[in-house]
């Protein structure tokens, strides 16, 4: 056996233990072992040349196999966060994986599909303009419902006005034509605050999430 | 109006210097093409569009930046196609060779960066490593077994990132993310020690990270919510006070440039609905966190504010604060000597740390 082919066979046997005993990269152990084995079936570098085919299908399998552990991972660990958005692009990567041909398709498949969920990504996040508002809001609360004295009432009504129409503005001129720059037609959609991902951010209970989402509706109308 | 030139190279210029590239190399065919169609719809939206928020949102939602990658992608890769495939020559030495050149091109790369030592030091030691006179795959075999791969992917660096990351939330004195920040070093510890050849995977990393910086973030922003609404309390205490003072109407808080008249208007809000406001946020601050004015000075925000100098009253000043909150009730105004007192610590600059 020539020393580079008995180098070459050595880091194959590396590849594949780098995997042994791993318990989020079974499919790459795997596919890293079948390559491993079709080296070590041969016995020169010209042996190995001569079974090409073989060894670029398995190369591609060891990069579908790959994905497929690296996606199943991060798919688990999104899921278990209740990050379901997230989720979505690890979940159609491992739909489509198995029908990828060669390494190019998969690079191409990949990058459509976390194209595609970082737009979902930026539109759900969409709804973190309410938390934002939430000082504004305090604001109004309080010039509308403080104990002052009669003559101020009405400076302190204008107040809570100006406060609203500040916003309205803002959200009618700028945040919402941004928004609607990621998703034509976009609305808040309320009922998503209620989803663990957004709704252990916001560090109120329910009863007080409701009173802001009945003013928001005010605020900031659709 | 087109986007602002800045914004549109700061946007584009990557991709215009990859097509430039190529046009250089005179490479061409299918990919090259669907470079060139997507430069060119990047660079008509850049003249028709003027708003730069919407400019960056069309790029993502047409997807022009993942089509743009991946005809470069594909093109690179036909190119590797003709230079290593089945017509090329199979050459160990070249390949070994073209690898390190790639390393120390990358070297120059590095010159400008603020943290070039440290990320130059892994690649120098792969660099040393080719030319130690060992072939391709022992060259490969090694960079795995010494996790030379990881390190090159940062991964030496992310674990001098995580304690610094440490000593900032310490030396800022936020322990919530100070907490969070040594979980992160611990789950990264732990898995290096699990290792195969002692250094973490990146990916899974990342998760784990994603993992228990979801965990953390809820804390965090209770933490950050409860002292901001406790230092807008103290502030309208202090304020009511001061609105009372002989100073008051020097006391940018309350001065009108407009008129005298608008000063003294301001004061009279201040003394008169300040105490409205404080009550509104009293109730507020209730229920939200179960907290009244007392719980602001023995909930952990706030030796921990003071330490990190972000609320910046004297203990004196505090105390003052607390003899006073009893009288901030609305329809009350302030007894004299309690003016008297704030006149006195105002006069002194005995109000906030120096």
């Amino acid at each position: 056996m020539d020393t580079i082919f008995k180098d070459y066979l050595l880091y194959y046997e590396t590849r594949m233990k780098r995997w042994q005993n791993n318990g989020i990269y079974t499919h790459s152990y795997q596919s890293e072992k079948a390559l491993y084995e079709l080296v070590a079936s041969c016995t020169s570098m010209e042996e190995l040349q001569n079974k090409t085919g073989q060894f670029r299908s398995l190369t591609v399998q060891n990069a579908i196999a790959l994905v497929k552990d690296q996606e199943r991972f991060r798919k688990k660990v999104y899921n278990d966060c209740r990050e379901f958005i997230r989720a979505k692009a690890p979940a159609n990567i491992l739909e489509k994986i198995d029908d990828m041909a060669s390494d190019m398709e998969i690079v191409e498949m990949v990058n459509r599909v976390h194209q595609e969920n970082s737009i979902e990504i930026t539109v759900d996040q969409l709804v973190s303009f309410f938390y934002s508002d939430f000082t504004a809001m305090e604001n109004i609360e309080v010039y509308q419902q403080a104990g002052i004295p009669e003559e101020w009432r009405k400076d302190c009504d204008q107040y809570a006005r100006d406060t609203m129409e500040r916003g309205k503005k803002l959200w009618l001129e700028t945040e919402l034509p941004n928004a609607r720059n990621w998703q034509p037609g976009w609305t808040m959609d309320y009922k998503l605050l209620y989803e663990e991902r957004h709704r252990r951010l916001i560090p109120v209970n329910d009863a007080e999430l409701e009173k802001k989402i009945a003013l928001h509706k005010i605020y900031k109308p659709a | 109006m087109p986007i602002e030139k800045t914004y549109a190279d700061a946007m584009l210029s990557t991709f215009r210097n990859m097509l430039q590239d190529c046009k250089d190399k005179n490479l061409g065919g299918e990919s090259f093409d669907a470079m060139t169609t997507t430069m060119n719809r990047m660079e008509s939206l850049a003249m028709e569009m003027d708003d730069p928020g919407a400019f960056s949102a069309k790029l993502m939602t047409e997807g022009l930046f993942t089509e743009f990658s991946t005809a470069y992608g594909n093109l690179l890769a036909a190119e590797g196609q003709k230079k290593y495939g089945a017509s090329g020559t199979y050459d160990d030495d070249k390949l070994l060779q073209q690898t390190l050149s790639a390393y120390e091109n990358s070297l120059t790369q590095l010159n400008d960066h603020p943290d070039k030592e440290r990320l130059k030091a892994p690649i120098q030691t792969v660099i040393d490593l080719g030319r130690s006179g060992v072939n391709y795959p022992t060259f490969l075999k090694l960079l795995i077994e010494r996790g030379l791969d990881k390190a090159m992917e940062g991964s030496v660096l992310s674990r001098e990132a995580l304690v610094k990351d440490i000593q900032w939330a310490a030396d800022l004195v936020l322990p919530v993310y100070e907490k969070r920040n040594r979980a992160l070093l611990a789950k990264y510890d732990e898995m290096a020690a699990k290792a195969t050849f002692g250094v973490p995977d990146s990916m899974v990393f990342s998760m784990e990270r994603f993992r228990i910086e979801s965990e953390f973030q809820p804390a965090i922003n209770k933490y950050q919510a409860i002292i901001e609404r406790w230092g807008r309390l103290l502030e309208l205490v202090h304020d009511w006070i001061d609105a009372h003072t002989s100073f008051a109407p020097y006391d940018e808080r309350y001065v009108s440039l407009e008129s005298m008249e608008k000063t003294k208007r301001n004061i009279k809000f201040c003394k008169e609905c300040y105490p409205g406001f404080l009550k509104a946020r009293e109730d507020i601050f209730n229920r939200y966190f179960s907290m009244n004015w007392d719980d602001i000075f023995t909930h952990e925000s706030f030796p921990n504010e003071r330490k990190a100098r972000r609320c910046m009253y004297t203990d004196a000043y505090v105390e003052f604060l607390q003899e006073v909150y009893p009288h901030c009730n609305p329809f009350s105004i302030a007894p004299q000597e309690l003016i008297a007192k704030a006149e006195k610590l105002h006069g002194d600059k005995t109000v906030f740390i120096k």
